[in-house]
């Protein structure tokens, strides 16, 4: 059941963008990828970006331009829309207790290997601290991607070069701090990166 | 856009009148809009009063299939939004008696007293 409503769903979404503009494309991508960032609930995502999909759509076949539905500026649109949804603590939580274990489980599992468990209090907090850095900095990025016309390659140098690569500066440097003053057991003195 | 300003509380109270009267979803909301006079302002801001008058509880919506493209969204009244459409007409006939009686008494009295330093 849930397979044939996916597929109608890529069915429909295909048959949608055969005449629909670069324009409304790229805005309702990007409101997405704001809402996204505000933490918004998908499920409600989802429905206001199908609701303004058909909007779109049948302002197009009139031939008014985008301007006419969001206004001129798409951010202070985004933002209104933005003010009307309640942001989904539960599932931000998910994220990012996924995201930190998930980075701790590959110290944890090495160290598993290696028969060496013990972090200190610094380990810990350093790695949770520079995991919500890591965790802001992509929604930051995101939000910016979103609200700013940028060509793909910018959006891309962005997304992937600014915040992906702050951890591992982060985790250097903070191996770097800690080594000298803590007494640590040499199989994670030195085993912070990912 | 200072239409746009003073069009805010209003917009919600014609929203609701349209909806009463036949179940609409949100483009021909707009188009009635549009048939009724409002051209200024942007369509788009529709949607984000439907969802606060969804959380309200004014109004419920359900999605149905079209001929053509993606599903509708229609949107239909609930009690509480029918309640909520008679405060609206109230406060509005309370406004709108008040500020005609204003502007049109101003607007006599100056030009009265235009007459007495003409005399």
């Amino acid at each position: 059941m849930n397979r044939i409503q996916s597929k109608q769903k890529e069915m429909r979404r295909l048959n949608k963008e055969r005449n629909f503009s670069e324009k409304s494309k790229a805005f309702l991508e990007n409101l997405r990828l704001y809402l996204f960032s505000k933490g918004k609930n998908s499920a409600e995502i989802e429905d206001i970006i199908e609701e303004l999909e058909v909007h779109l759509l049948e302002a197009e076949k009139s031939g008014k331009p985008i301007e006419k539905i969001i206004g001129k500026s798409p951010k202070e649109y985004m933002e209104m829309v933005s003010d009307e949804m309640a942001i989904d603590y539960r599932t931000w939580i998910k994220y990012i207790a996924f995201i930190i274990l998930g980075s701790f489980s590959f110290t944890i599992f090495r160290d598993l290997l290696k028969g060496s468990l013990s972090y200190s209090v610094l380990e810990i907090v350093g790695h949770i601290a520079i995991g919500i850095i890591f965790i802001i900095s992509v929604f930051i990025g995101f939000k910016y991607i979103s609200t700013t016309n940028q060509s793909i390659k910018k959006q891309g140098l962005i997304l992937f070069a600014t915040p992906s690569k702050r951890p591992g500066p982060l985790f250097f440097s903070f191996s770097f701090v800690y080594s000298p003053t803590f007494n640590l057991p040499a199989s994670s003195s030195h085993g912070f990166d990912f | 856009m200072s239409t746009t300003q003073m069009l805010k509380g209003i917009l919600d109270g014609c929203l609701l009148a349209i909806i009463k009267n036949k179940e609409v979803y949100g483009y021909e909301l707009a188009e009635k809009l549009e048939s009724y006079g409002f051209h200024a302002f942007s369509e788009g801001t529709i949607y984000p009063l439907l969802m606060r008058m969804q959380k309200e509880e004014l109004v419920t919506s359900t999605l149905k299939k079209s001929t053509a493209g993606p599903r509708r969204k229609y949107y239909s009244l609930t009690q509480k939004g029918e309640a909520e459409l008679e405060l609206f007409k109230e406060r509005w006939n309370y406004l709108q008696t008040n500020v005609n009686r204003v502007l049109s008494h101003e607007s006599d009295t100056k030009q009265a007293k235009g007459d007495e330093k003409a005399e």
